[in-house]
């Protein structure tokens, strides 16, 4: 995002303006214009929500993690910096506030893998879906034991079909580091599948 | 590991994207989140994480709140009475005669009071 910030007229920012930047809004927002935040957080729903979903594989505790992050987020804003990259520092909240969420719930058996939620649709009531349940369990459960930027660069690029420099952008790297990490989460899933399934 | 079967590997993988396609979130809901994000980062309470729970417990733990007044008061007697005050009753006139513990008190004084004499 290359704006100027000295340059820009808070006072002036028109929120009806659907070529607003996200810049633009956190200043507005940052000014006392408390709607701008809304607007640019619905600009980010489905980014959230799907992120929420990511992380904890079912709809109810993505809606638990959805709403506290969306707290910390209003609360964060007031230090927001404006070097940040948005999505990236709302990615940073979600992973952070489902550590938490995670952490909390350490008392449960495996909060990670109980709920793994299933789409409720045909693909699964044809004659392959029992077969494509089974790979979607096992997709999840190697996917789950990634760590690190390993765990983070899948997420983006398998789930989300982000590209390595947005990847990169979000997480602070390089693409090719972005690259190399989805590489490397691929073989070890590959190899946690194969041992599963007992063929090595 | 053959690299072919990592490409095939991921090719499959790949091709099974659609099985993790997350559903829609209405609106409604999400501005919905949105306000209730709104109030409660505004609330000192929610805000403020875990001394609000304390707060929280405070407000509706009357118990915690006498508890709470009888530590202080404790606290306070406790306070004022290891100040280390010097007290003396004045016979004269029977009331209580504060002496600093810096006044210096002359030999002759303490031998007196020793031997009963005062």
């Amino acid at each position: 995002m290359n704006i100027n910030i000295e340059n820009l007229d808070k006072k002036k920012i028109d929120l009806s303006n659907p070529d607003i930047t996200d810049l633009e809004l956190i200043l507005a927002h940052k000014d006392g214009v408390e709607s701008a935040i809304d607007i640019l957080l619905t600009r980010y729903k489905s980014y959230i929500f799907n992120l929420s979903y990511r992380f904890m594989h079912n709809h109810e505790d993505a809606m638990d993690l959805m709403q506290e992050s969306l707290i910390r987020i209003y609360r964060g804003l007031k230090n927001y910096e404006e070097r940040n990259y948005f999505k990236g520092w709302v990615y940073r909240i979600i992973n952070n506030t489902a550590i938490n969420m995670y952490k909390r719930a350490s008392n449960r058996e495996s909060p990670y893998m109980e709920k793994l939620e299933m789409l409720d649709d045909n693909r699964y009531n044809s004659e392959n879906g029992y077969e494509r349940t089974y790979l979607k369990e096992k997709i999840y459960e190697a996917s789950a034991k990634l760590k690190g930027k390993q765990r983070d660069v899948f997420l983006l690029r398998y789930y989300e079909d982000h590209s390595y420099t947005e990847i990169g952008k979000i997480l602070k790297i390089s693409s090719d580091s972005a690259k190399s990490n989805y590489f490397y989460a691929l073989k070890k899933m590959q190899l946690l599948m194969e041992k599963e399934r007992g063929m090595l | 590991m053959k690299k072919d079967s990592f490409l095939d590997f991921r090719d499959d993988i790949h091709s099974n994207k659609d099985l993790f396609e997350v559903p829609d979130f209405p609106d409604v809901e999400f501005e919905l989140m949105l306000t209730k994000a709104r109030d409660a980062s505004k609330s000192n309470i929610v805000l403020w994480d875990r001394g609000g729970l304390f707060i929280k417990k405070l407000m509706i733990s009357p118990r915690l709140a006498a508890a709470l007044i009888f530590t202080i008061f404790a606290l306070t007697i406790v306070s004022y009475v290891s100040k280390g005050d010097y007290k003396k009753l004045d016979e004269k006139n029977t009331t209580v005669k504060h002496i600093d513990k810096n006044t210096r008190i002359p030999m002759d004084n303490i031998i007196q009071a020793s031997t009963g004499d005062i």
